[in-house]
């Protein structure tokens, strides 16, 4: 059988994190009330020597540990965050990882969407045989914009992801050709500048689930699954984890109409366990669905081989999918030897003053022909977690020539 | 169907989807903001009222409106479409 999917799986979630609790505090909100609807305990946040270029390569240097770099033809980065309108970003983390030359490399960008656009397209790569027997990098990296006292600043964050796809998935073979998917062109949410984020989140979350009944009704003309018997675990696009339960209750009453509390059993068995990452960095944008699959595999109980997922991807502007797939023989170890969890609980808890002067510091630095990062800022941290790592960071830029280096 | 009756479906999907409403104390003049409901709350409300009528209307087309009679009114031009 020729199977196709992820053979590797990594995520990086940076090296600090801001409280959900301090900054419904800050702002005077309940803090119990804003945890319970968004379902964020932190969320991710970077100092200003990383981008989505640095949390991109980041992701992936791991990887590499398992893979040659002679293994990978192809180089694929979904995001929404670029650093450079007609630079990919994928030719910096190409470089940094020193992938060699005849790698074809580009970036993909549908909002958050982009990371699944990737897949998609390393999917078709190998599926294609054109591989000639090598397989595919692909990575989603995202962070949010400035959005400080404004309604969105408690569903912020940011994630990268990076997977190896190939003939042999051990994590996560995907369903041959079955393709949920559904499109509309909507202002939902959208980067219009390099500074901005901006829509309208009614519209967003209205459009987010048209987007989910439209492309699981396309799934279904393809493969007539029993939705409540055959999928051990729903995995559902989260603009934040809260969203979640919203979609499981659109899918569970298109099945069967159901009461709220049947609803929320079932969202306690099957989707609950797929949001432990999102919960701890917030939004996790195009590199949702992998946090998801890194919730399951990393957790208490992972699914066994031969477990049959349901996934769901969307992207603003908009265009849903939905997808499936099997866990793979060695998904648990494989994903357990990156040690995420270890990693994200690593990350130094930063209090909101200092989260809003690191914002605003990154938000001055936005389109500036020249930068130096302040590795002051917040004290001690790029000492403690960068120096010696061989994390990627952001050296400078000088006259708009980006410099990355491995601390 | 009257828009009366529309009116009824969509206060008993209130009723059935927010904590402590009774349907007698619901102003259609009102948003489902008013009552409790969050973003998340009104999608629900909307999803199974349109399910129950036997529509569908794009939920772009919803995002904006301002009150539970225009979203009867819009039901209401859907209902008519047949």
């Amino acid at each position: 059988m020729n199977e196709i999917g992820i053979e590797y799986l990594n995520i990086y979630g940076g090296s600090m994190a801001l409280d959900q609790r301090a900054l419904a505090t800050a702002r005077e909100r309940d803090p119990e009330r804003v945890v319970n609807d968004f379902l964020i305990q932190a969320r991710s946040l970077n100092p200003t020597w990383e981008d989505t270029v640095t949390m991109a390569a980041n992701a992936a240097m791991p990887l590499l540990d398992f893979v040659k770099r002679e293994d990978i033809g192809l180089l694929v980065v979904g995001t929404e965050g670029s650093v450079d309108f007609g630079k990919p970003i994928s030719s910096n983390v190409h470089s940094a990882l020193e992938l060699p030359s005849n790698v074809r490399n580009f970036e993909t960008k549908f909002a958050c969407y982009s990371g699944i656009a990737a897949l998609e397209t390393a999917i078709n790569w190998v599926a294609s045989g054109r591989n000639r027997g090598k397989k595919a990098l692909v990575i989603s990296s995202d962070f949010s914009r400035m959005h400080l006292n404004m309604m969105e600043e408690f569903v912020l964050g940011g994630l990268a992801a990076a997977a190896i796809v190939g003939n042999d998935p051990g994590v996560f073979a995907l369903d041959d050709g079955i393709r949920g998917t559904w499109t509309s062109d909507v202002y939902d949410t959208f980067r219009p500048s390099a500074r901005h984020e901006v829509g309208n989140n009614e519209v967003s979350l209205y459009t987010y689930m048209d987007a989910l009944e439209g492309a699981w009704a396309d799934y279904l003309e393809q493969n007539r699954v029993d939705f409540d018997r055959d999928f051990e675990y729903l995995l559902y696009h989260t603009p934040f984890p809260g969203m979640a339960f919203q979609a499981h209750r659109t899918v569970c009453n298109l099945v069967e109409r159901r009461k709220k509390s049947e609803v929320r059993d079932d969202f306690d068995r099957r989707v609950l366990p797929g949001l432990r990452v999102a919960q701890q960095v917030g939004s996790t944008y195009g590199a949702s669905n992998f946090a998801g699959l890194v919730s399951l595999l990393g957790g208490q109980s992972p699914p066994g081989a031969g477990s049959r997922i349901g996934l769901f991807a969307y992207g603003s502007g908009a265009v849903g999918e939905f997808y499936s797939g099997t866990i793979g023989e060695q998904a648990a170890d494989r994903v357990g030897q990156m040690r995420i969890d270890e990693k994200l609980a690593a990350r130094r808890s930063i209090d909101v003053p200092a989260y809003e002067e690191i914002e605003k510091r990154r938000t001055s630095h936005i389109e500036a022909p020249d930068i130096t990062p302040d590795f002051d800022l917040p004290p001690q941290l790029f000492e403690e977690h960068y120096r010696g790592s061989g994390r990627l960071v952001l050296r400078s830029v000088e006259n708009f020539y980006r410099n990355y280096e491995r601390a | 169907m009257t828009k009366e009756e529309v009116i009824e479906v969509i206060k008993r999907n209130i009723v059935e989807n927010l904590d402590d409403v009774e349907a007698d104390s619901i102003d259609p003049t009102k948003s489902m903001k008013e009552y409790g409901a969050n973003s998340l709350d009104m999608i629900e409300v909307v999803s199974t009222s349109m399910r129950e009528l036997n529509i569908k209307i794009p939920r772009s087309e919803l995002a904006e409106l301002g009150n539970i009679d225009e979203l009867a009114d819009k039901f209401m031009e859907y209902i008519n479409k047949g």
